[in-house]
């Protein structure tokens, strides 16, 4: 007996009205959810709107063929928690009470995930700890019992130049029993600025909510204000905007592979991906001036325009990009005491995987077939996407060897995409975004799923904005790979995964 | 006569604190130029270690005495070894007092106290840092010491002195145990300077340190001792193991001009030594943790089988 019944389905990047979906009593919610997610459908977004006395919880739902789901419901103060039958709801619903002030029943562990303020000024009414800010990493963490235990507290001031998070490790000598991340020191306020928008800020605003996927949360905010709009970009801007989503993936996994080959001491490979990284990324400068991309994605297309020059300078620097990056790439995979080393390291098996609704390469490492290109293809994937690729494994060596293998399949479709672009213009008019709708926009970006939702007020201004990195999905899959490994091996492991905090922390 | 002797000494520890941090520098040097990278120079140690001359001493609040006392103990031994090895001359006053035995004991002393002086902050890091370093030292001393058995059993003697001159004076033998005891060597002189693939010198990735994590709470003056005892060991190690096994040009005597000869040639080895160390370092990544008693296992098993050799063989 399928639950899809209860589900308003609609396309990627498409805008709805909000009365199409139907407000169910908070049972049927929480039973439709746990059971579509055990029919193939997996949680993109899932979130809380402060509405009316109450607040009004929305479930974005990802299924197959392209379809995507939503699911409404309203609650006062209280609802009973799914994540022992739904585990990928376990991030989702500590920020859903954390945001709107909401008791969960009988959640696993319920603790603040960014320990922000609520959004809602309504909330000292409430009267729950109002207007007190806790402070990142305050409070309890799963302690492991026992003499030969020891707590390891890693950050948030790491010796190198990362960014901020702790890390709490339960320890027996050198095996790691238990990870538990604490994040949210660089938490901005982000979707409490975002709310009654659009302003003149927010495109610039979403393109920095994480700066090395500038590409990845440009092109979602582009495609919601063209689904609230009604408008296309022209294939000519559609095509640089993919253009410019591989290319941000390409700088991302060259500089990956060489930390990776820095964190197990292999200097050459590291140094070298160091350099080629800031190839790719002037070549994101050579289409906007810009090295991350910002400004170069506006709603309705994309804001510079690539000449005949500019064209014939990228086709050159990308192959010698390509021929530098298979050089260091190759020397790598030659090494044996690399190998070793990324053999059989940050295990994550696929029914963990799965159960944890972990996105992009941290999925497709572990043989599942997952990519927002080819599940709900968007923008000019619609027409032509690089290959799926998939490793088996779940492990570093699968993780390193997966982005290789994507970073082929990027330069290839970029040197296809360069040397068969479209003519035309590249950005056509975006108009106003139309009044009480829901949009929803997946891109796969470097690191996987990100997905943000809009709904707006009868005006068309934004009721609520729902950004989600992928990170959001994969901390939990970095806590997993860490059981039963070596701390040692925490840096490497941590690597692999390569997740935003300021993505996650918002 | 005595009075010269002693001057040659002084000579040689002068040579040590001024030409250890040079050592380091070449090093780093040569490894930013394998990776094409650029590099401040070979003199970039001495400018890194009068910086943190300069600087304020940061100490923890239940910091004991041990943890100040620690980098001028780990000072001073280390320059007392650097008077007992023979690099520029052989009649050195200070190499009769002590033999190999006593040499890998004063660096067990160096050991101890880092590796108390790691626990002593109490942080989680320095704990680590230092339960790593005694599971390293309880494999990689034995090694050392067999390797350098096997070459005394050429010498019939511990001292270096003794090793020295039979190698480099005597009878010019091909002696296949010196082989296998000269890759074990190696293998302890890239573990005991804390190298890849034991250890990364460059790292700061806190979990995975193993000599950076025992001294990461020293700052200032107490960090710039251990710096330049740190380069300093590095440099002694690479000298130990050019007297042991290629003691050419070494003199036996004090003369001035052959003291000059054998400073210009021990530069070139060093040279030479820095390059390979780099070559090793350029082409390896660092080990798994536990894979290091394999690492160090064959490391004494070849020192063995050097030893072995030397009974069936010669």
């Amino acid at each position: 007996m399928s639950s899809e019944g209860i589900l308003r389905t609609f396309r990627n990047g498409e805008a709805i009205p909000v009365r199409d979906v139907p407000e169910i009593a908070l049972h049927a919610f929480l039973q439709g959810a746990v059971d579509l997610t055990g029919q193939g459908w997996r949680i993109a977004s899932y979130f809380g709107v402060p509405d009316r006395e109450g607040v009004a919880l929305w479930c974005i739902l990802a299924g197959s063929q392209g379809r995507l789901g939503a699911l409404r419901s309203w609650v006062e103060r209280q609802l009973p928690s799914i994540t022992s039958s739904c585990p990928e709801a376990h991030l989702f619903e500590r920020e859903i009470a954390e945001q709107c002030g909401l008791t969960l029943e009988e959640h696993p562990w319920f603790k603040p995930v960014r320990y922000q303020r609520p959004l809602r000024r309504a909330h000292e009414e409430r009267g729950s700890g109002a207007g007190v800010q806790p402070l990142p990493a305050v409070g309890d963490f799963y302690r492991v019992e026992g003499a030969e235990v020891h707590e390891v507290a890693v950050g948030p001031v790491h010796a190198g130049v990362i960014e901020p998070g702790h890390f709490r490790f339960q320890c027996h000598g050198e095996v790691v029993f238990h990870l538990e991340i604490a994040l949210g020191y660089q938490h901005r306020g982000l979707e409490h600025a975002l709310a009654g928008g659009p302003h003149p800020a927010t495109v610039v605003q979403l393109e920095t909510v994480a700066g090395d996927t500038t590409i990845g949360h440009a092109t979602a905010h582009a495609m919601i204000m063209e689904g609230l709009a009604g408008t296309e970009p022209p294939p000519r801007g559609e095509a640089l905007r993919a253009i410019a989503l591989e290319l941000e993936r390409l700088a991302n996994h060259c500089g990956d592979l060489g930390a990776l080959a820095g964190d197990v001491g292999y200097l050459p490979t590291m140094s070298f991906c160091g350099r080629i990284r800031g190839d790719f990324l002037n070549m994101t400068a050579v289409l906007c001036g810009s090295r991350f991309g910002r400004g170069l994605l506006r709603p309705g297309g994309t804001y510079f325009d690539c000449s005949a020059g500019q064209t014939a300078d990228l086709l050159k620097r990308l192959e010698e990009a390509r021929r530098d990056y298979s050089g260091a790439v190759e020397l790598l995979w030659g090494s044996p005491s690399v190998m070793t080393r990324f053999d059989g390291a940050g295990q994550v098996r696929p029914e963990d995987a799965l159960a944890l609704g972990l996105v992009g390469p941290a999925a497709r490492a572990c043989g599942i077939e997952r990519d927002v290109r080819r599940d709900h293809p968007f923008g000019f994937y619609r027409i032509s996407r690089p290959p799926l690729r998939t490793q088996p494994g779940g492990d570093v060596m699968a993780r390193a060897k997966l982005r290789w293998q994507e970073s082929q399949a990027s330069l290839e479709f970029i040197h296809d995409r360069l040397n068969s672009l479209p003519e035309g213009p590249v950005m056509s008019a975006c108009g106003a975004a139309a009044g009480e709708r829901l949009a929803v926009a997946l891109v796969e970006g470097w690191r996987g799923e990100l997905c943000h939702v809009a709904i707006t007020d009868a005006a068309g201004r934004f009721l609520r904005y729902k950004v989600k990195d992928p990170s959001f999905h994969n901390w939990s899959g970095l806590a997993m790979a860490l059981r039963n490994e070596q701390i040692s091996d925490f840096p490497l492991c941590n690597k692999s995964f390569n997740l935003s905090y300021c993505g996650f922390d918002l | 006569m005595i009075v010269y002797s002693f001057a040659i000494e002084a000579l040689q520890l002068l040579l040590l604190l001024l030409a250890a941090p040079a050592f380091a520098g070449w090093v780093r040097t040569v490894k930013c130029r394998m990776q094409g990278r650029s590099y401040a120079g070979i003199f970039q140690p001495y400018r890194d270690i009068a910086r943190l001359f300069t600087k304020e001493v940061i100490l923890a609040e239940n910091a004991s005495w041990i943890f100040r006392f620690t980098p001028y103990l780990v000072f001073g031994v280390t320059v007392m070894i650097g008077g007992i090895v023979p690099f520029i001359s052989t009649d050195l006053p200070f190499a009769a007092t002590a033999d190999v035995i006593a040499l890998v004991m004063l660096f067990a002393i160096i050991r101890f106290f880092t590796a108390l002086a790691g626990m002593d902050i109490g942080t989680a890091f320095g704990g680590m840092g230092s339960s790593r370093e005694m599971m390293i030292a309880s494999l990689a001393e034995p090694a050392m010491l067999m390797a350098i058995f096997t070459v005394s059993l050429a010498g019939n003697s511990t001292s270096l002195t003794r090793m020295v001159q039979v190698m480099a004076h005597g009878e010019f033998v091909i002696r296949p145990s010196l082989a296998f005891a000269l890759l074990a060597y190696i293998m302890v002189h890239l573990t005991e300077t804390g190298r890849i693939p034991v250890d990364n010198p460059s790292t700061h990735l806190e979990l995975t340190m193993i000599h950076e994590a025992m001294i990461l709470e020293y700052s200032g003056r107490h960090l710039a001792l251990i710096e330049w005892a740190g380069q300093m060991k590095l440099f002694i190690f690479s000298t130990l193991g050019i007297a042991v096994f290629c003691p050419w040009g070494i003199p036996a005597s004090n003369d001035l001009l052959a003291i000059i000869g054998g400073g210009a040639l021990l530069a070139v080895k060093l040279a030479v030594l820095g390059v390979i160390l780099v070559l090793i370092e350029t082409g390896m990544a660092k080990m798994r943790l536990f894979r290091l008693t394999e690492y160090l296992g064959s490391a004494f098993l070849l020192a063995t089988l050097g030893m072995l050799s030397f009974f069936i063989l010669e």
